[in-house]
């Protein structure tokens, strides 16, 4: 007995991936080109599974933000904001992404993993219940584990199921606190949020919206699809991520609620971890500037998003859901799916493999995420592609 | 009948779907080891058995759980 033994399935199917010469789940990048393309085993290929949704990561604003702050202010803080303070940076963002918000408070965190971890285990303790949609995101099932609360699941999406469960809780909903995303990353479908905030409302509960994959993207200003629904201003928090169509790392949370400051004593993914380094701060306070002003590249991104959704649907791909930021291609058949993610790769394309158990309906799942930066060529070639793959691997729907 | 055999009664028929053809269950069937559930089909159990029970039984019993018995006996004790 080692402590390796636990691993042997996983290697033996590490063996199936390498026997058949691809390895989806660690594409070397030999070197980035841009924001949408990158050197792939000698050969340029389009970045369609990054998540860049604004494609801001090369965006020359934000990389001088990022420089200057570098040269001015260092590499890195060498410790958390508890043992070597705050820089004005982190202060200056945690005030705009309030302000961006309509909230009293704002929380940055070094990840957006570390932003639910953070926010769950200290908002919440044994005694308190976190309710999370079924298809939340490990780093909130991580996150409420180390709460020590009761977690319990409602059906993905399902404002009545939502219900049904708060009213078994009895008078417990006034300690629980509802966990929902507003764009879930495996099939990019979006939340009910209207309704879901108005039923955990209705029973007293409180409720937190993950816009990680629709920050920047949807909502009138850019919020997410709290906004874009009307109902931002009843979260009683809001938690995001930098890494996404902020363009670099890291996490925050908003919350109306001025009582948030107190994470910062309770929270140990916080406390003990050292803060964000003075680039990510400066040029994530660039994007998010940039979001403001500039809704043209929400505007490109949906188009884009129509068009190759459309496409797909077109050539007989079964797709996860309506037409947004990410396109999700559903595979019964885990071969098949290999097989075409590796065919995609071959011609250029570059998207995500996602394996069972961690998809919905056990399905394995090409995902698609796209760019405000693609271009019209990049997108068609994207079409072209699975176009000439289609006979062979789409699905009646 | 009773709590634990109503409860044990509730839990073969939301793991019915999740069985192989041939595979019975007894207190001794690992849900995982031998039938083979996924972390999101257990999630998934759990929901289909609140609803049969019309009870909240939170995820945290999970990680001490291994056989059928056990899990039975876990939510014998929430509900």
């Amino acid at each position: 007995m080692s402590l390796f033994e636990k691993f042997e399935s996983l290697a033996e199917q590490r063996r199936e991936l390498d026997s058949a010469g691809v390895d989806p789940l660690g594409v070397p990048m030999e070197r980035m080109l841009s924001a949408t393309e990158a050197m792939i085993d000698g050969r340029r290929t389009i970045l369609a599974g990054s998540n860049n949704y604004l494609g801001l990561t090369f965006d020359p604003t934000c990389i001088h933000a990022a420089a200057m702050a570098t040269r001015f202010e260092g590499t890195g803080t060498t410790g958390s904001r508890m043992a070597n303070g705050s820089y004005n940076g982190h202060l200056q963002l945690e005030s705009e992404l309030a302000e961006f918000y309509g909230m009293a408070r704002g929380m940055v965190f070094s990840t957006g993993y570390q932003a639910n971890l953070g926010t769950l285990s200290a908002l919440c303790q044994p005694g308190d219940v976190l309710m999370l949609d079924a298809d939340c995101h490990a780093s909130i099932f991580d996150g409420a584990k180390l709460s020590g609360a009761d977690v319990i699941c409602f059906r993905h999406n399902d404002p009545t199921d939502l219900g049904k469960r708060l009213r078994r809780l009895g008078e417990r909903v006034s300690r629980t606190l509802v966990v929902v995303e507003g764009i879930y990353s495996m099939l990019g479908d979006q939340a009910p949020l209207a309704d879901l905030v108005s039923v955990a409302r209705d029973y007293g509960a409180y409720i937190l919206v993950d816009e990680a994959h629709s920050l920047g993207i949807a909502g009138v200003t850019g919020c997410g699809i709290a906004e874009s629904q009307g109902v931002q201003h009843q979260a009683d928090f809001i938690v995001g991520t930098f890494s996404k169509s902020l363009g670099a790392t890291g996490g925050f949370c908003v919350s109306p609620h001025e009582s948030l400051d107190y994470l910062r004593y309770t929270s140990r993914p916080y406390i003990f971890t050292a803060s964000p380094p003075p680039a990510v701060i400066a040029s994530v306070r660039t994007a998010l500037a940039d979001i403001r002003s500039r809704p043209d590249r929400r505007r490109a991104l949906w188009q884009s998003a129509e068009r190759l959704h459309a496409a797909l649907a077109s050539q007989g791909y079964q797709l996860g859901a309506p037409p947004g930021p990410v396109v999700a291609a559903m595979f019964a058949d885990r071969e098949r799916a290999l097989a075409c993610w590796q065919a995609l790769l071959d011609n250029g394309v570059y998207v995500n493999l996602m394996l069972p158990p961690a998809t919905p309906g056990g399905h394995t799942l090409i995902r698609i995420s796209l760019s405000a930066a693609h271009t019209r060529a990049q997108i068609n070639h994207i079409i072209a592609v699975f176009s000439q793959l289609q006979d062979e691997f789409a699905q009646p729907g | 009948m009773s709590r634990y055999d109503e409860i044990a009664g509730h839990l073969r028929d939301v793991l019915k779907p999740y069985l192989p053809a041939d595979q019975t269950i007894d207190d001794d069937t690992r849900l995982v080891d031998d039938v083979g559930l996924s972390s999101m089909q257990i999630m998934e159990v759990m929901m289909e058995l609140e609803d049969q029970l019309d009870a909240s039984i939170p995820q945290n019993i999970l990680p001490e759980v291994e056989t059928f018995a056990e899990l039975v006996t876990a939510i014998d004790a929430h509900v």
